[in-house]
């Protein structure tokens, strides 16, 4: 073990923060660049719609199944989408088997929040016939690799997904209630917003990391996450607790998330228009 | 801003409880701890905290778990975990009613019911809820239906600091970054009547001690 080595295994505060005083991070990365991504839809051939995303390397798979259900007496013309996001212990020694963890959990319920609020897409797209059938889009996020930044890395993968889901054409006789399915037809979705996030870790009161791997989380006090929309304007700000910040802690990073979503939405289609070929 | 009301050692078997009201909402916390902690969450430097979510209707679903979560994260910034290793402090809420601030109400109720507890705290912490209606006009602490014909709600949970930093933020809609600071201005000023109200509680709690 070289003597670097030593020092990272028994003082991993003592060396993490030796490299922020020159403004730099392990990964010799500065201190707001991110890390390069690479995507590939349509990677698991028996789901509707899929898409694996590597964010430096964390790799996180989402694929999409799409399965007809009825829609809620409350709302008949709605169909649904689910997301579920599993966080295995093959990701990181730091999950264990079981039930969906607090982590878990708490990334289910961003996607979810992040669709309803963006309107993705309108749950009326999903409806086949009001009353009696709609489409409901399992959407399962798995995390294959964990090294930090899991709210980015599913949300990219989430919306490539999206944009690689092909639902079936249903047609449905009233006379003889029959409903046929044509696997022959296929339709892709109407995604009406592109939602991009990014997301930074607090170290302390003066110094933020954006796209954290697991290491800076670990340093870190928290995680803030933003999610912006094509044209700039805020979808959901995420922060659960963690340190305090001052009231003007976004002012530094709402261009660089902005800069971002053109990045991210240009890198998805690239993605999508490559497997189209 | 909506009427705050809070009764403190509402429960007579908790080491500290609160029944808070925000307008229609209620939330009722209590707060048990230091005490016991499972082998398994032990903790060699500091105290679990565990935070329980009941909603008013229902079954506890996955976004009570990430209520709990939310809360147990901003909680643990306030409270002194050091002082009490290999222990658990136990923050159980129940949502009485809601009328769409069952988060503000739920986390201002936590907070009085560990000051009736007596566990310390380096902060006291409130949260603000406040939504933007299309027209522009931000509205403190709305009813669910204000809520549902605005187009953006966010919530913030400040501390008690000078400058109120904020310890959590939660925002849902769509609305430009301008609006968002907007939000945010209009809810640190109410957070400072929050902590007022907070002090008028405790004073009311510990006059009747030194009289009686």
């Amino acid at each position: 073990m070289t003597s670097l080595q030593v020092w990272r295994t028994f003082e991993p505060d003592s060396y993490y923060k030796t490299f922020l005083e020159h403004s730099k991070r392990p990964d010799s990365r500065n201190l707001s660049s991110f890390r390069p991504i690479n995507i590939k839809v349509g990677t698991v051939t028996t789901a509707e719609g899929s898409a694996t995303v590597r964010l430096g390397h964390t790799t996180v798979m989402c694929g999409i199944k799409a399965e007809i259900a009825t829609p809620t007496l409350r709302h008949p013309d709605e169909g649904f989408v689910v997301p579920n996001v599993e966080l295995y212990p093959c990701c990181s020694p730091m999950f264990k088997a079981g039930p969906p963890g607090e982590r878990a959990i708490g990334l289910s319920q961003f996607l979810k929040n992040v669709i309803t609020s963006a309107e993705v897409l309108l749950p009326s797209d999903l409806c086949i016939v009001p009353n009696k059938f709609a489409w409901c889009l399992y959407c399962d996020v798995v995390c294959l690799n964990y090294d930090g930044n899991l709210y980015d890395a599913s949300l990219i993968a989430l919306m490539a997904a999206l944009q690689n889901v092909l639902l079936p054409e249903v047609s449905y006789d009233e006379e003889s209630e029959r409903t046929t399915v044509s696997p022959e037809k296929t339709l892709p979705l109407k995604l009406k917003r592109k939602p991009v996030s990014s997301t930074f870790t607090m170290y302390s009161e003066s110094i933020q990391l954006v796209d954290p791997t697991a290491e800076d989380e670990e340093q870190g006090g928290g995680e803030v996450t933003l999610v912006l929309l094509e044209d700039g304007s805020l979808c959901t700000i995420h922060k659960p607790g963690g340190h305090s910040i001052a009231s003007n802690f976004l002012d530094k990073f709402i261009d660089l998330a902005r800069k971002r979503v053109t990045l991210v939405n240009s890198a998805i289609h690239k993605a999508v228009a490559e497997r189209k070929v | 801003m909506a009427q705050h009301a809070c009764e403190l050692s509402f429960l007579s078997r908790s080491d500290g409880s609160a029944l808070y009201s925000i307008g229609l909402n209620v939330a009722l916390a209590s707060v048990n701890g230091p005490g016991d902690v499972k082998v398994s969450n032990r903790l060699y430097n500091r105290s679990h905290l565990e935070v329980c979510y009941s909603p008013s209707t229902g079954h506890s679903m996955i976004r009570e778990r990430a209520l709990e979560s939310v809360i147990m994260r901003t909680v643990e910034q306030a409270i002194l975990v050091h002082l009490h290793p290999r222990t658990a402090i136990n923050i159980t809420i129940q949502e009485m009613q809601s009328d769409g601030l069952a988060l503000s109400a739920s986390v201002n109720a936590a907070c009085m019911a560990l000051l009736d507890a007596g566990i310390q705290m380096k902060t006291t912490f409130a949260a603000v809820t406040c939504c933007i209606t299309p027209s522009g006009t931000v509205i403190i602490d709305p009813t669910e239906a204000e809520i549902q014909e605005s187009v953006a709600e966010a919530t913030f949970v400040f501390e008690s600091s000078g400058e109120a930093s904020v310890l959590t933020a939660h925002q849902d809609g769509r609305l430009s970054y301008e609006d968002f600071k907007k939000c945010l201005h209009h809810c640190q000023v109410a957070s400072k009547d929050v902590f007022a109200f907070y002090r008028r509680m405790t004073e009311k709690k510990y006059q009747n001690e030194i009289e009686s």
